[in-house]
Order: C-alpha cells, then structure tokens, then sequence
C-alpha cells in the first residue's frame, strides 16, 4: 500500500507542512501546537496520531526514536521525517491546487 | 518537605490506550507524549491535588478519544478488507484476509444484531434484566469507590497516619497536649507530627453585623504544613505563637471569608472579635480544605493554654506525615520507646499508656468501608441472579435456535467458530446490559444521595467516574461470559442428524432441561440469601426501635446556649444566669419542665474522668484505668425534663451551688460497679482534685446510640461548676417545635447576645442515630425485591418451557380424562421441587455466609431461626403462584388441537 492515486487530504497536507516546517523539531506534541500556531487549527490527539499512522503506512513519513526518558514514563519521543515520496505528494498537491487557482486571483478579489 | 516521586497517569487509562492502539512505535511514542504532558501539567506550579486531578481528567478524556479513533479505524478497515473478501471471492480463492480474527469478529457483530432485531423481545428482556443488575452493582461500587476508594484530599495521603494513645481499656484514645509536645520533640521518624482539638468549640464573633457562632478548633502550628497545605492569603501560624503568651491570632476558612467579609483581603492583619477578646487573622485557607466538619476558624494551641494543661487532658488527636522511606512499623517502634519513657516519667498519668498508629485513611473511613463492602457483596447476588436468569433465557432461544446451529455444522463450520458466534452475541447482549445499567446507575446515584443518610461521609461526591465506568465495562464482561459460555458450549454440543430430523422444534435432551433447572435452584437459593438478609437487617432495625434509650424522647426540645465569657465571667454570675433563664424558659406557655445538661446523650463521643472511691484508691495504672467514666454537667431539673428516674437519694437542688459542699449523682450502672454490694449513698468519690459525695443514684441513659451498652457516668450539679455551654432540654405539652419561637424569643430577651444552635427534638435526633440501619435495611430490601422478582421469572420461565414440551403428553392426558387438578399437580411439583432444592441451598448459603453480616445486626443473630423460616416460606408462597400460571395453561390444553398439529 505505498502507491496511492489520488491527492493528499488537507489534514495530510498541514500535517506534512508543519513537520517540513519544524525542521528536526517534529515530535507528535509539537506537531499539533505548530498547527494551532499557524493556522489556528486544532487537532485532536487521536486525530493526529491516526493521520501519522496513515501517512506512514503511506511511505510519505518516516519516524526515527528519541532516548526514552522517565519524564516520557520510560518510552521513547518519535521525530517526525517526510520522505521523497511525501515530499513528491506534497508537490503533486500543490501544483493541483496551483493550476486550479490560475486566473481566479481577479474573481477573489472582489470580495 | 520529602521530594515527592514522579506522580503517573491513571493506570486503567493507560491500559486502554494499550488495548486499543496496535502495537508499535506509534503507540509508544504517542504513550509517552501523554505521559510528558501530564507531567507538564501536574508540575505547573506546585503539585496541587487540585491540578493532579484535572491533569488526570486530561489524560482520561485523550485516552478514552484515542481510543475510539483507532476502534473506529480498526472496525472500518476490517469492514472494508471483508467487502473486498466477499465481492472478489474468485480472484483470491485461496488467499486468506489477514486479521482473521478481526474479520471474523466483525461478522459477527453484524450478523448478532441483524439477529436481534429479529427477536426483540429476547434482547429486550435480557438487556432489561442484565441493566438491572449492573445498575444496582454500578451504584453501590461508585458508592463505595468515593466514600472509601477516592484519597483523602491531603497531599500524599499515604503518608498520613494517625496517632492513638492507647491503653488496655481505651485502646483509641486522644492525647495530652503535654504528651503530644513530648512525642513530636522526640519522634524523628515523623517529618511533622502535628495536633488538633478534638472537639470544635463554638466562639461568639461580634463586630459591625449580628453576632455569631463561629464553630472553632485549636491547632499546633505544623497542623497545615503536615497535611500539605498553606493558606491561599497570608500564613500559617508560627511557632511561637504555640508557646505560653503567644500572640493572639486566627486562620478562618475560605467559606467564612467569603461569607462574613465577602473575600476582601485587607481582612489580613485586621483584629476581629471573638468571644470579646481582640484576635488578628494571619491567614484565609484554601477554598475546599476541609479536616473536621464545619469548623471556620483555627487558632494555635497555646503551651498555657486552660485545653492544653494537665497530662491527663486527652484533649487532642495527634497525626503525623511519616518521615522519607520510614514505615509506620518503624514509626511505630520508636514512639513504643518514647511512651515507655513517658511511662516512668510520668507514672501518675502515663502509667499503662502507649500510642498506636493508624493510616489516616483507615481512621476516617475505615468504619464506612465494611458495611459498603458487605452492601456490594449482597448486590453482587442480584447480578448473579440476573445472570442466571438470561443464562436460562439464553438456553431456551439455543434451543429454538437448534436447527440453525446443525446447518452450521452439517455446512462445515468448526465448533469453535460457532461458540464464537455465539459468545459475540453474548458479551453485545451484555455491553448493552452495561450500558442500560449506566443509566440505571445514574438515577440510582440520584435517588441514593436524595434519600441516603446524611452521615455516609462523602455522599455528594458519589458519581460516574473513569474508575467506575472501567469498573462496569469490566463486570458487563465478566457477566457475559457468566451467562454466555454454558449456553454455548451446552447448544453446540448436538447430535446433528437427531435435531435435523426431529426439525429442531422439540429438540432436547435431559442434561439441558437439567441445566436449566440448575439455574432456577440457583436463582431461588441466591434469593432467599438475599431476602434472609433483608429480613436479619429488619428484624434488627426493629429491635434496635424497641431498645429503651433510658429517657422520655417524646415532647423534648433541646437547643443549645452559650453565655458569652466576657459578659458571664464568675461562675457565681454564670449560675446564676442559668438559674434565670430556667426560670423564664418554665414560664412559658405549654412548658411542663426545663433542664440542662452539657453533652445530651445518643451522641457518638463524651468527656471521661478518672473517678474512684476516697476510701480505696487505686493502687496502679491497671485499677486507675477501671475507673474512667462519663462526666456530665446537670441542672436540678435534667432528670425530671428528661424522664431520667432518680432510683436513691435525691436529684440536685438549688441548695448545691457555688460554695456549697461539692456533690454527685451517679449512674446505676456506676453504682454497681464502683459499690457492689454497698450503699453508694454519702460515698464520697475523687475527682478533679477533690472529694465529691454520692446524693443519688440515677437510672441507666444510652449515651452512645440506642446499639450501645449502659456506659457509667457521673453527674456534677451545673450550678455548682458553672459551665458556659449547656443543652437546654424542654419538656412540653404538645408538639416541642412549636416551641423554638418562643425559646429564640425569651432566650434574646434575656440576652441578645446569646447564641441558640443546634434546635432538633429528642425524637429525631434519635431518628438520626438511625439513619445508616434504616438506609442499610431499605437498601437491602429493594436488593431483596429486585432478586425475588428475577427468581421468579425464571421459574416462569422454566415451567412454561417445560408445559410446552410436553404439550402433547398433557393433551394425551387430558383427552383420556385427567382431572384438572391432576395435571396441575404434575406440573406444580416440577416446580416445586425445583423450588424446595433452591431453598434448601440458599438456606446452608445463608448460615455459612451470615456471618460477614453480624457487624451490622443489633441483638439478632446472623443464623436467626425465625427469620431463616419466615423467608424461606414466604419464598415458598410466591414461588407457588410463579408455579401455578404455566400449570393452569397446562390444564386449558385442548386435546383436539395439540394432536392435530402433531
């Protein structure tokens, strides 16, 4: 299941785009305060955790483990990568949605 | 202050993620994202109870989302791979879906609710009777899960532990402040070991508004530090305010700051009023902290203090935090040394007086616990009852669903597989059984703390919590494997070609129908346990009504006075302001007597002294100890307003007053003791320094509850030591509340200054003392009620089963003459036997269990006869006409018919 169709959805989408922006920063937690602080978008926890789940079952993201803490109750922190293939739907999307904006800049404007 | 360890999740809340989530890194990681912003919350500031449980609310609220996102996504992703199975069987003949089980699982589901739908009757009636069930056991558990189960609200309870002074008579004693000074000097063991009043004493507030009483406690100045707690304005009292002349100063509690100063905070350092005196308030508590009920300001303990003097005033209760890593054994053993210390130290108190340890948790509720306990315990039979009862329900749908389960086979599919099938439909007969009992559950928490004692302490807290719900997910599956496996196990078991053949209509065998009687003896001996219960706990609550308290209740107001100490000071003007009052409270209307006593008795605690005889002293510790008995300050009129008989001698006089030679009335229960064989009469006994004379004898009072034994007491003449506080008691000629205007009235006439508490009659404080048996035996009735009726249904159930079986014999019958009454008998007996064999079990279950129930019987034994006989007959009677409905249907059978179908 690493070969899909159709375009990225738009949590997909801003979830890809915050850990692209997060640099080596993109841990689940920061992830979803990223979002909040951009775009003043709020995700539930399972929201996301499913969504990373998905994209990784996808091929699009690829998880590498943090030292586990006793902060962490022992368990480990999982930093966020997007793979050339993520990257690719990512570009995919975008020139979707760049080709179906073309021209209507002038419509938009008016109101 | 010890470093607390990292506080962690809910644990239940954590093992649902794990059930939930796939494992993996995923669940790891996202583990331990919570984990770290739980902590991040907890350690907002200082760990607060407060904040631990909203972080924990939290952590509950992300769990329980998680969760059903990824059940969801589960659920989904299984639906979708069995529509892709089903549409393209060809293409992939021998591929088998992954997740077989899942798979499977979710066949099943639809398959059993596409079942249900068809026969809602059945599901109706078992999810009806399983809701019932879980309900009652939902109640109680949530009951008992805030009562006793919830931490004390104090940071890190368990580390909480309370100090008893104790000897071989009293072994739950309070201490000395002397004493208490000693073993906090010594005991490094404890990290604080801090002390409070034991009783509240109630202070008069004056200022600009009306005059108050204010409900009041000493404390010793660690008191706040050792439970974790500091003032949210202000400070706590300094240790020099403990010491002899400290100055004079107060903490009051949120609620009066917010009531009487409507929460301004210049309240600090501003000196108020209380009993006269200029005191400065240092500090406002926390909203919500709460130690002794209802007590609004705090004062330090003072070493010259009148409560702190003499090593003999057990005034105070001790509890300490136990020092880092120290056990209360440890803690234990060193205060073994001090007290032994003490012991030698200061044998003329000391002497036969150690102190024991006691979780704090333990002390406070430890009492509630077991009657809850043995509450869930008996609730516990009506689940199973109800188990029981869809366990038969269940078996006789296997039955008509005989044929179903031959095809399955004769098709190919394993038995595993089709028990399976059958045990998915159990636990969603029993998830919706859990469900309906939530909703029971919640109006039985309403209806509980509507009409529940108001002494169960923490009643309002009582709710659905995440323990809770765990709790009643968990027994809804436990229940269904309880109801489910023998069904179906027992219907997979056929003989495929017989049921085929027969069409599945009649097909039974002997060890089925035997299974199902099984359960109906089961069902019968649950219930009479349950109604021999109840009917222990009326038999008890109604000779628990019977006791006779010692004194008329009926017709007696009591209302408490107190003079305030800075207007009344001499005990000469103390006396004779009482007399005064007296006097103006007998000239009014429709009042037949007035008295006074300090403590009024049915109460749960009183002041003791040491008292023996001039002539024969103790000679130690041991004999000193027999001599400890109840002390109460009465009027002349006490044993006249309350009916008490003097039964020698004479009752106290206007003559005994200040000055006069010190005199005593004693109990009859005293006398015996204290002068078996003698005339107590002239006796003179010792007692607060001095030698008192005996003048009468008075008959025996309950003074702790109607369930206590006579306890010895000595009454000294009030006017003689002039106490500021008494219970006034009214005796009138009608309705005693009628009264209370009237009282308020003369009382401020005479004094506008003096405060009235604590207005109820004789009759319901006795009511009250009832409250918990009443509550206790109501509960268990409906428990009672609730079980009988299940029993009942499933005899029904059972001998209908059983009328249509054997339809054709009856027709047969009939048709060859079988006098109704006959065939009546036939099928009663059926019944009957049934019936006889549940009662004889329930009968051997109820002597052997009855036992746990003693604790909460009054003068019945738990294995009464009378009791055990009466139940089971009336069990018996309504078993019979459970019995006698099917038997008339088997009697209308008309011969013609039945033969024809067959």
């Amino acid at each position: 299941m690493t070969k899909t169709t159709g375009y990225l959805g738009e949590l997909e989408q801003m979830v890809l785009l915050a850990i692209l922006q997060l640099d080596d920063q993109a841990f689940g937690t920061n992830v979803m305060g990223e979002l909040e602080r951009r775009v003043d978008r709020k995700v539930s926890r399972g929201a996301l955790y499913v969504t990373l789940d998905r994209l990784e079952e996808k091929g699009m993201l690829t998880s590498t483990l943090g030292a586990p803490t006793p902060r962490r109750g022992g368990r480990p922190k999982r930093f966020l990568t997007v793979t050339p293939s993520g990257l690719e739907a990512l570009r995919k999307s975008r020139n979707a949605w760049m080709s179906l904006w073309d021209g209507l800049d002038s419509v938009l404007e008016q109101r | 202050m010890s470093l607390p360890s990292l506080p962690r999740p809910p644990r239940f809340a954590t093992t649902l993620l794990t059930a939930c989530m796939p494992s993996g890194i995923s669940r790891d990681t996202a583990l331990g994202d919570l984990h770290e912003t739980f902590l991040d919350m907890v350690e907002d500031g200082l760990p607060t109870y407060r904040r631990l449980r909203q972080a924990k609310v939290w952590y509950w609220k992300q769990a329980l989302a998680i969760s059903t996102r990824y059940s969801l996504r589960r659920i989904g992703k299984a639906a979708r791979r069995s529509e892709r199975v089903e549409q393209s069987p060809r293409r992939q003949p021998q591929k088998k879906p992954r997740g077989p089980l899942m798979n499977d699982m979710w066949k099943d589901i639809r398959f059993a609710a596409r079942l249900f739908l068809r026969s809602p009757g059945f599901t109706f009636a078992s999810v009806l009777v399983l809701a019932i069930g879980i309900g009652a056991v939902t109640v109680m558990f949530s009951t008992l899960n805030s009562v006793v189960l919830q931490p004390l609200p104090y940071e890190n309870p368990s580390e909480l532990a309370w100090m008893w002074g104790s000897s071989e008579t009293r072994p739950r004693n309070t201490v000395s402040a002397l004493n208490y000074w000693d073993y906090r000097d010594e005991a490094d063991t404890f990290e604080s070991l801090a002390a409070v009043l034991f009783f509240s004493p109630r202070v008069i507030l004056t200022g600009d508004d009306e005059p108050e009483r204010v409900l009041s406690t000493r404390v010793s100045y660690n008191f706040f530090s050792a439970l974790g707690s500091s003032p949210q304005l202000g400070r706590s009292f300094l240790r020099e305010e403990e010491e002899a002349g400290g100055s004079s100063v107060a903490i009051i509690s949120d609620g009066f700051w917010q009531r009487r100063y409507g929460g301004d905070r210049s309240i600090i350092g501003t000196p108020v009023t209380l009993d006269g005196q200029p005191v400065e308030v240092v500090g406002v508590l926390p909203p919500g902290f709460e130690f002794r009920e209802g007590v609004e300001l705090w004062f330090p303990m003072q070493r010259a203090g009148s409560l702190e003097q003499g090593r003999g005033n057990n005034n105070f209760g001790i509890f300490g935090r136990l020092a880092d890593g120290v056990t209360i054994e440890q803690a234990q053993a060193q205060l073994d040394i001090i007290a032994e210390r003490l012991e030698t130290t200061y044998p003329e108190t000391n002497d036969g007086w150690g102190v024991t340890l006691e979780p704090l948790h333990e002390v406070f509720f430890g009492g509630a616990r077991s009657s809850l306990l043995i509450m869930l315990g008996l609730v516990g039979l009506v689940l199973l009852i109800a188990c029981a009862n869809v366990a038969s329900l269940s078996l006789a749908r296997a039955m008509t669903r005989a044929s179903e389960v031959a095809v399955r086979f004769s098709l190919g599919a394993a038995r595993s597989r089709v028990i399976r099938q059958l045990l998915t439909e159990s636990v969603m007969v029993a998830l919706a059984g859990g469900v309906g009992g939530l909703i029971v559950a919640f109006f039985g928490i309403g209806a509980l703390k509507a009409w529940g004692p108001a002494n169960l302490p923490r009643l309002d807290t009582v709710g659905l919590d995440g323990t809770v719900l765990l709790f009643t997910f968990a027994i809804s599956l436990v229940a269904s494997l309880l109801f489910g496996v023998v069904p179906a196990l027992r219907s997979t078991k056929l003989s495929l070609s017989e049921t085929l053949k027969v069409g599945g209509t009649r097909g039974t065998s002997h060890g089925k129908a035997g299974f199902r009687n099984g359960l109906v003896v089961v069902q019968v001996a649950l219930s009479l346990m349950l109604m021999a219960a109840s009917g222990l706990l009326v038999k008890s609550y109604l000779s628990l009504q019977g006791v006779d308290p010692g004194f008329e209740a009926e017709h007696v107001l009591q209302a408490e006075l107190q003079l305030p100490t800075w207007r009344y000071q001499a005990p000469e003007e103390i006396a004779n302001a009482w007399s005064q009052l007296h006097d103006r409270l007998r000239a009014m209307p429709g009042v037949i007597s007035v008295g006074a006593v300090d403590q009024v008795p049915i109460r749960s605690g009183g002041t003791w002294n040491v008292v023996y005889p001039v002539e024969r002293p103790p000679a130690n510790a041991a004999e000193r100890a027999q001599f400890g008995a109840q002390r109460r300050f009465a009027s002349d009129d006490y044993f006249d307003a309350l009916g008490i008989p003097i039964l020698t001698g004479r009752a106290f006089e206007s003559t005994d007053r200040v000055g006069s030679p010190s005199v005593l009335i004693i109990s009859a229960t005293m006398a015996e003791r204290w002068f078996p064989a003698e005339n107590p009469l002239g006796k003179e006994l010792f007692v607060w320094g001095q030698n008192w004379q005996v003048v009468g004898v008075a008959s025996d009072v309950r003074e702790f509850g109607l369930a206590s034994d006579y306890s010895p007491v000595f009454y000294m003449p009030s006017r003689q030591v002039a106490p500021d506080r008494m219970q006034i008691l009214i005796r009138s000629a009608g309705d005693p509340l009628e009264l209370a205007a009237d009282l308020r009235r003369t009382v401020w006439d005479y004094d506008r200054s003096i405060p009235i508490a604590g207005l109820e009659t004789m009759e319901t404080r006795i009511g009250n003392s009832l409250a918990q048996p009443r509550f206790r035996m109501m509960l268990v009735a409906l428990f009672a009620g609730m079980a009988l009726i299940l029993a009942s249904m499933g005899l029904y159930g059972v001998l209908a089963f059983f009328v249509r079986q054997r339809i054709r014999e009856l027709g047969i019958r009939v048709a060859l003459g079988a006098a109704p009454q006959n065939v009546i008998g036939l099928v009663l007996r059926r019944g009957m036997v049934l019936v006889g064999i549940g009662i004889g079990a329930g009968l051997a279950g109820g002597i052997a269990g009855g036992r746990v129930m003693q604790s909460l019987l009054f003068d019945v034994a738990a294995t009464d006869a009378v009791t055990f006989g009466g139940v089971s007959l009336c069990l018996a009677a309504i078993a019979t006409i459970a019995c006698i409905v099917p038997a008339m249907r088997a009697v209308k059978v008309d011969p013609q018919e039945v033969l024809r179908t067959e």
